[in-house]
């Protein structure tokens, strides 16, 4: 089992990023290192590699699947906020989406899922007391 | 922890190791979950508890007791843990939040909600 991990420098002076590659490759855990092409700030390019097949951003997610339910998997984070990952499943409703993903989750690690349109901020869903 | 959404204290939640959101509601006694979030684990509501009524702030809800392998949050694992689930989507409710977690889940720790510096300790 490996983990992939993209990182997005802020910066495209190699005097700056080599040096911190450098560190990471020298690192026992770090198995190799790839530089990506970043097409645009939307879509991060991942390496050709499985375990990051079909990764995509946040944004390119929502460009491609808008108004839907995503499964993911691979899921990154920061926070709550999620930033990309990979594409199991999208439907239109949470329900059917619910339906068909039980299959996919157990043959993926770091799944979650999400809406990519606008949902209400202020859904109150507190449980008061149990009556009966 | 984000309170992006006013009141609502959103928290990272894993349930038998999905990621899922709560809302962290401490006038709430029981941790509830949207039974979809419960069909994507494989659940049914066939293979769930008997339903009984609950009132909640959406109004009086059907609701059904699921006990879940896992569910693990700021720190804390709950195992076997028992949730109260209905159907968010078919109750009209559509949230970021895929539940919330209640007080029964901080059972015998020490709960610290700190809103000016934005962070949760929570000490068993």
């Amino acid at each position: 089992m490996s983990t992939t991990v993209a990182v997005r420098f802020n910066t495209d002076d190699p005097n700056k990023i080599e040096p911190l590659l450098d560190f990471v490759k020298s690192l026992d855990a770090v198995s190799s290192v790839e530089i990506a092409s970043q097409a645009s700030d939307e879509k991060v390019e991942m390496p050709n590699h499985a375990a990051t097949e079909g990764f995509q951003s946040i944004a390119e997610i929502k460009r491609l699947y808008p108004n839907e339910w995503v499964l993911l998997a691979q899921t990154q984070r920061d926070g709550i906020t999620i930033l990309g990952g990979i594409v199991l499943l999208h439907e239109p409703s949470k329900r059917g989406m619910a339906l068909k993903s039980y299959e996919l989750i157990k043959k993926h690690e770091h799944t979650s899922h999400f809406y990519t349109g606008e949902l209400p901020k202020h859904a109150t869903i507190g449980l008061m007391r149990r009556i009966k | 922890m984000d309170t992006e959404y006013a009141s609502v204290i959103t928290v990272e939640a894993l349930v038998e190791g999905h990621e899922i959101l709560l809302a962290l509601d401490t006038a709430a006694s029981q941790t509830v979950l949207d039974l979809n979030v419960l069909m994507i684990l494989g659940y049914s509501a066939s293979n769930l508890g008997k339903p009984f009524a609950i009132e909640t702030a959406n109004g009086m809800m059907p609701v059904q007791m699921a006990k879940v392998k896992s569910l693990s949050s700021l720190g804390i694992t709950r195992a076997e843990f028992d949730v109260l689930t209905y159907d968010f989507f078919e109750k009209g409710l559509v949230s970021d939040q895929d539940g919330l977690i209640g007080l029964d889940f901080f059972k015998n720790t020490i709960l610290t909600i700190d809103f000016q510096k934005q962070f949760i300790v929570v000490k068993q």
